[in-house]
């Protein structure tokens, strides 16, 4: 009888290590799933930036953002960014606060991956800084 | 056999299957991971290395310019540009295949230096213009002429301000207009009735400072005989702020030359002459615009005017391997930038292949 049960533990210790085994590969798939996201979020990050530096040419984004020109600001955003991607664009003072009292967005940002960037404007009449963050997202 | 041996031999069993199918199971979760690294590490290198396309000025670094120069390295920037992403009107210009001066992939491939990593470089406008003839009505004296012009990004309408040009001869007529939301637009065009043979419309559009596109219809004024087909009288060739142009005979000469932009034209002056070449010297505008340059002259047989352009920068332009072949598609990557060229914004997509 103590035999019976022994060779029972066993069979029951093989299945405990199945589930643990086959549970340990299910959890790593959502890891496989953020890291292949990263890529979309370099090449948005790449294009946004890439955006960012053509609209700041000259000193436009800076005569812009001086000019509280919320509407022509995303009038060229919409131009400039491919379409398919999702933006919202926010403006900060030197203490950081929000500047735009409009919203400076196209799409919908929620429960995308969001790629935030920064950048450092400087309005070259005055040398006021300001700060600017740029998310993209995919339209999917 | 006692029992304990039937379920030692059981348990080894399934410990056994649980080992083989853990190796199965391991290797298919782990097999991303390591095709990621690879093809993470391919799409960063390729990334940087469309980047290094439109950061680099290449050398020598007035290889645009200088066709006489070997090309040691490639690269599109314009030389001692602080500003990134902006591109040599001239190394451009050399992409594209019409130009009497352009540079060949295998040179520019050569001069990249990857072994195993084709490319392909599209530069065009941000957006179209699609310009139709709607209508003409005559009077005694000049022919006006009626034309529907629409502007699109990505098959989606988009607003522009438009500035036209018409040409014959050494007759140039000029007329604002604007497209509006929906892309749709018209422009009216008077041409003298004097005047006979091929003219062009040139359609400059823009839809935010310095985004702009432009067309040219080329149309038959006051004539039965069709426009002249691009090319049949001269091949026009900018390079270096001039133009070259190579003519189809020694009779029928390039008259008149001018270049336009958004908002200036003036008439170019003849710097060189063979037989078969005429070179024209293109002043350096300022205009955040692209250039269209037109060369016009009378056909000696049919005592008509005939009508060349070319713009400058030469865009649009596809330069570099077709990567439309079942295999290459798979690993080729694409990237978007907005480059400028001569205070211009155009879209370029460099398109790289898997090493």
């Amino acid at each position: 009888m103590l035999s019976d049960k022994r060779g029972q533990i066993r069979v029951l210790e093989a299945f405990f290590a199945t589930a643990v085994v086959f549970s340990a590969l299910l959890l790593t798939r959502p890891i496989y799933v953020a890291f292949d996201n990263q890529n979309e979020e370099n090449i948005l990050y790449t294009l946004g930036l890439n955006v960012l530096v053509q609209l700041d040419q000259e000193g436009d984004l800076g005569r812009l953002i001086e000019q509280r020109n919320w509407t022509e600001i995303s009038s060229r955003l919409s131009v400039m960014l491919p379409l398919g991607v999702s933006y919202n664009f926010t403006v900060y003072n030197e203490s950081l606060e929000i500047l735009n009292n409009s919203s400076i967005s196209s799409g919908d940002l929620n429960g995308r991956n969001v790629v935030s960037i920064q950048y450092l404007v400087v309005e070259r009449t005055d040398f006021n800084f300001y700060v600017v963050r740029l998310q993209l997202a995919w339209m999917k | 056999m006692p029992i304990v041996s039937l379920d030692t031999l059981l348990a080894c069993s399934v410990m056994i299957c649980l080992v083989l199918s853990s190796m199965v199971g391991v290797f298919t979760a782990v097999q991303p991971f390591i095709e990621y690294q690879t093809s993470g590490y391919e799409m960063e290198m390729s990334r940087r290395l469309a980047e290094y396309l439109l950061l680099e000025s290449g050398s020598p670094t007035d290889w645009g310019a200088e066709t006489n120069e070997t090309l040691m390295t490639f690269g599109l920037a314009e030389e001692n540009s602080s500003i990134p992403f902006e591109l040599d009107i001239d190394k451009v210009t050399r992409l594209n295949e019409n130009n009497r001066y352009n540079l060949s992939f295998l040179e520019a491939f050569t001069a990249l230096g990857t072994k195993d990593q084709p490319f392909r470089i599209i530069i065009k406008p941000v957006f179209s213009i699609t310009v139709t003839l709607a209508s003409q009505t005559e009077n005694p004296s000049e022919i006006t002429y009626r034309f529907n012009i629409s502007t699109e990004r990505s098959n989606l309408p988009v607003a522009a301000e438009l500035q036209c040009y018409a040409v014959i001869g050494d007759y140039v007529t000029s007329n604002s207009s604007s497209t509006s939301s929906s892309g749709e637009g018209s422009v009216e065009i008077s041409l003298p009735k004097s005047l006979s043979g091929t003219a062009l419309l040139l359609v400059f559009a823009e839809i935010e400072p310095k985004i702009l596109s432009y067309a040219v219809y080329s149309f038959n004024h006051n004539s039965a005989n069709p426009p002249n087909q691009a090319g049949r009288y001269a091949t026009l060739s900018p390079l270096n702020y001039t133009l070259r142009a190579d003519l189809t005979s020694t009779s029928n000469r390039i008259l008149y030359a001018k270049v336009f932009t958004y908002n200036y034209w003036f008439n170019l002056s003849q710097s060189g002459n063979t037989s078969t070449i005429q070179y024209f010297t293109i002043p350096r505008i300022l205009d955040a615009s692209p250039m269209i340059l037109v060369g016009t002259g009378l056909d000696t047989n049919s005592s008509e005017y005939f009508a060349e352009w070319v713009s400058y920068p030469q865009v649009p332009l596809d330069f570099g391997l077709d990567f439309t072949g079942r295999y290459h598609l798979a690993d080729a990557f694409s990237f978007r930038f907005l480059v400028r060229i001569n205070s211009a914004i155009y879209e370029c997509e460099v398109i790289l292949g898997g090493a």
